[in-house]
């Protein structure tokens, strides 16, 4: 008697989600630990008690920023410039490639496959070694200008995909019940286009928050850059990168869940088979 | 393609003249497909006419070329007077005038019902907001949906979304309506009631091109028939004769594929 | 003007043309100083192909110099640690598409850990413990110093010089680790596109999962995934330059050293943007081709 409802308790734990967290949390113990015993072994000694001054201290009682806030917020400034300018450059692009005109088709699809076909880093490099002295630009914009350039072109690409991968049939009704091409566009196709492009195009301000750790490789001061200072003078190697890689992770991440609640907001209602 | 017509043709719209001329429509694809190999039909006015023939024959094809979707390479369509052609005004015109529904329903997923049907209304004819919602009531009455006013597409069944379908394409009351195998994409269940909403519009009078492969109903909603294959109109004829008793040898084969 | 009925009035010469000719006029006049200090810099190109090519007295031959060197390095670079990715993502990818929820939380946190730390600071955080870990395990220092002449020619043309190995191994698992995490998803979107009714089907006339997997869901999946795969081999050629920032003399590294020793910046940069634009287009290309091909078979 007793045992039968011990088995089946036991049987119902097992079918909950109980065993597999558990299970999940000793692999994640186990990764940490292998990680703390191998670095020990390979004589590197774990400090974790000299970061926190590098985030904040607290001096006289006040707040005061550490390098690596002080990089953050640079990192912030430099994301929310290039997150406008990549919009707009995003914007032209995918009205030039859906245009009828066929010069301004074609300067988009130089302008994407050039930043298409080259890495960030060297576009970075092009931009702030090559470009800048030529125009007299000083090394933020230049991070700024090759940020945005290189973002808008991906971000084109998702709003031209939104907009061409609406099922033809819309466009067909649009056009059967009498509307010209503008209604069409504003009240059929772009309303349709938005809901499916926004979602990515927050995925893409994700991929722009870490592209922006490039920046430090032409001398700005971000988030990225005070790490390396830091390490390089503290050989805190570990620690720091790991605090890091944390402080990215929270933003990058509270975007990306934003981004699945967005879709389901935005979607929910009326999920649609086409 | 594109023509001008005799003015008296015009000036003349008593019930003998065809609301929809088409003569020598040919369509290529960009694949080379001929869809369309030299069609020709005069429909009258208050006419049912059924297509039927077998898949990829060009029955779709044909339909869209009526009203613009598809721009035929050569031949002439004029539907109520308007020639279809290159001007930009005609087309527009022409599909004020003819009224379109797909198999696949098409619906605006992101609007109401209400609202898909208000459309064309307000930007179209210009209406106001409450005068294209009391037509919208009323065409929704008409098809049995006016309690679904408020209920976005996905909400609905697939029969309720052809009939909300079929209301939004009356919208601009249309003297033409195009139905493209309205029902194919319906569980049988749901073909009764579509099919309903489409006999009573022909009763009441609406000039009408049916593609269908429901047989029983184009012969009995049919006053004339077109088999088409490969893109030619093989045999045209008083809905019960073709149906009945065949003249063409390719005609009788198909349908005694599908009765 | 947008649309699929665009082509009922194509115009040649629209307003958007105008105005386009007015702004690109006017960038003209604003680039203009920069386009005159431009033509009056003394290019000098020479120094590139010294850089490119070298004359070796020994073998009395032209060889590759540290610039073509570094394309190559890339290229190696690349191709190992798609490899590995690939590897990695087809493990995970298995896993992740599994119903079990330990399944999924592991592959998910490894997905969102790699996916949203930045690439620089993954190779930071990566390079010197994974270093220091793999040429443990592997005994890497050890087979290294051991190596034979003919093995260490090998071991150069197919991955690094011996000397660089460890750096290099440990360049392509952080990148492997990385690019990972995308063919993670590539792999479980491909096998979640084969329609439920293929897994019933498998299950209905008996086949084990794993057979499953292996004869009817993988090889219909394999359309989805390889056009993907190769379009991420692409971004691994684009993203192994991040490996320029911990020394590995990829192309990216030589032309910061060639503009430490040469100070021709402008010459430089052109030339790594094309080379690297070279090889990505080539493989772009590649990738169509294989789309098309794919598709071709879908279609029938
Ligand atoms: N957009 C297109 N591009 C190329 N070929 C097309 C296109 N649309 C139709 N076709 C071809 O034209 C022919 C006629 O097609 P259509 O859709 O008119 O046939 P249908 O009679 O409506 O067939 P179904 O009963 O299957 O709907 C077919 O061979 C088809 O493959
Ligand atoms: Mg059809």
């Amino acid at each position: 008697m007793r045992s039968r409802t011990l088995k089946r308790f036991f049987t119902h734990i097992l079918r909950t989600p109980v065993p597999d967290v558990l299970g999940f949390v000793a692999l994640l113990a186990a990764l940490g630990l292998l990680f703390a015993y191998n670095t020990a072994a390979l004589g590197y000694r774990w400090q974790w008690h000299r970061v926190l001054r590098f985030i904040f201290t607290i001096r006289d009682g006040g707040f005061v920023p550490g390098p690596l806030l002080t990089g953050l917020g640079v990192t912030l400034r430099v994301v929310a410039a290039s997150l406008v300018l990549s919009i707009l450059i995003a914007l032209v692009t995918a009205l030039f490639r859906l245009s009828r005109s066929l010069l301004a088709q074609t300067i988009a699809r130089v302008y994407l496959e050039v930043i298409r076909n080259t890495p960030l880093i060297v576009q970075l490099f092009f931009t702030y070694f090559v470009v800048a002295p030529l125009v007299g630009m000083d090394g933020w914009t230049a991070a700024i200008l090759a940020l945005s350039l290189f973002e808008g072109a991906y971000a084109s690409e998702i709003i031209r995909g939104g907009i061409t991968s609406l099922p033809a049939g819309q466009w067909e009704a649009a056009y059967s019940t009498g509307l010209g091409r503008r209604d069409a566009l504003r009240f059929v196709v772009l309303p349709q286009a938005f809901r499916r492009i926004l979602p990515p195009l927050v995925g893409q301000a994700v991929s722009l928050i870490k592209d922006s750790a490039l920046v430090s490789t032409i001398a700005i001061y971000d988030l990225t850059m005070s790490g390396q200072v830091i390490v390089a003078r503290t050989f805190l190697a570990f620690e720091i990168w790991f605090v890091v890689a944390l402080i990215y992770l929270v933003i990058t991440v509270t975007l990306s869940a934003s981004v699945s609640v967005l879709r389901h907001k935005l979607l929910g209602k009326y999920e649609y088979h086409y | 393609m594109s023509t001008t017509i005799d003015k008296d043709d015009k000036d003349d719209k008593d019930d003998k003249e065809p609301i929809i001329h088409v003569r020598n429509v040919v369509k290529t694809f960009g694949n080379g497909v001929r869809a369309l190999d030299g069609v020709s039909i005069d429909i009258g006015r208050r006419e049912v006419v059924v297509v039927v023939g077998p898949s990829g024959s060009g029955k779709s094809t044909f339909l869209r070329c009526l009203n613009g979707l598809e721009t035929a390479d050569s031949g002439e369509i004029v539907i109520d007077g308007i020639p279809l052609d290159h001007n930009r005004k005609n087309r527009l015109e022409i599909r004020k005038e003819a009224g379109m529904v797909f198999q696949q329903f098409n619906l605006f997923p992101h609007m109401t019902v209400g609202r898909n049907i208000d459309l064309a209304q307000i930007r179209v004819r210009g209406a106001s907001t409450e005068e294209a919602r009391r037509n919208t009531c009323e065409l929704l009455t008409k098809v049995g949906l006016e309690d679904r006013v408020d209920a976005y597409p996905a909400q609905l069944s697939g029969g309720q979304q052809q009939r909300v379908a079929i209301a939004r394409a009356l919208a601009l009351r249309p003297r033409v309506m195009l139905f493209d195998e309205a029902t194919s994409a319906l569980d049988p269940e749901m073909i009764g009631e579509v099919l309903d909403v489409m006999r009573d519009l022909a009763r009441e009078g609406m000039t009408m091109v049916v593609v269908t492969h429901e047989m029983g109903f184009a012969r009995e909603v049919g006053d004339r028939a077109v088999f088409i294959d490969e893109g030619r109109f093989i045999e045209i004829g008083p809905a019960a004769e073709v149906f009945d008793n065949a003249k063409e040898e390719r005609t009788r084969e198909f349908l005694s594929k599908v009765l | 003007m947008i649309g699929p009925y665009a082509s009922h009035q194509r115009r040649f010469f629209s307003p958007l043309d105008v105005v386009l000719l007015a702004l690109l006029a006017a960038m003209v006049v604003w680039l203009g100083p920069g386009l005159i200090r431009a033509g009056e810099y003394r290019w000098n190109w020479s120094v590139i192909w010294r850089y490119m090519v070298r004359y070796d007295p020994v073998s009395d031959r032209m060889r590759p110099n540290v610039l073509l060197n570094g394309f190559f390095t890339t290229i190696r670079l690349s191709i190992w640690s798609g490899v590995v990715a690939m590897i990695i993502g087809l493990v995970m990818g298995v896993l992740a598409s599994r119903r079990r929820l330990l399944a999924r939380l592991v592959t998910r946190t490894y997905v969102e850990f790699a996916r949203n730390t930045p690439p620089l600071v993954l190779v930071f955080l990566f390079y010197y413990f994974l270093g220091q870990q793999i040429t443990a395990i592997l005994g890497l220092e050890q087979w290294v110093a051991a190596m034979d002449p003919r093995t260490a020619r090998i071991v150069t043309i197919l991955a690094a010089p011996p000397r660089q190995l460890p750096a290099f191994v440990s360049a392509v698992a952080t990148l492997g680790i990385f690019e990972g995490a995308y063919l993670t998803e590539i792999v479980r979107a491909g096998i979640q596109s084969v329609p439920k009714g293929q897994w019933e089907a498998g299950y209905a006339l008996g086949l084990s999962s794993r057979d499953r997997y292996r004869f009817v869901v993988l090889p219909q999946a394999w359309r989805v995934v390889l056009p993907a795969a190769v379009g991420q081999f692409i971004s691994i050629i684009k993203d192994s330059s991040i490996v320029a920032v911990i020394s590995i003399p990829e192309l990216t590294f030589q032309g910061l050293e060639v503009m430490a020793a040469t100070y021709r910046t402008f010459e430089i940069w052109i030339t790594i943007a094309l080379m690297y634009f070279l090889l990505s287009s080539i493989c772009s290309w590649g990738a169509r081709g294989i789309e098309r091909r794919l598709a071709r078979h879908v279609a029938r």
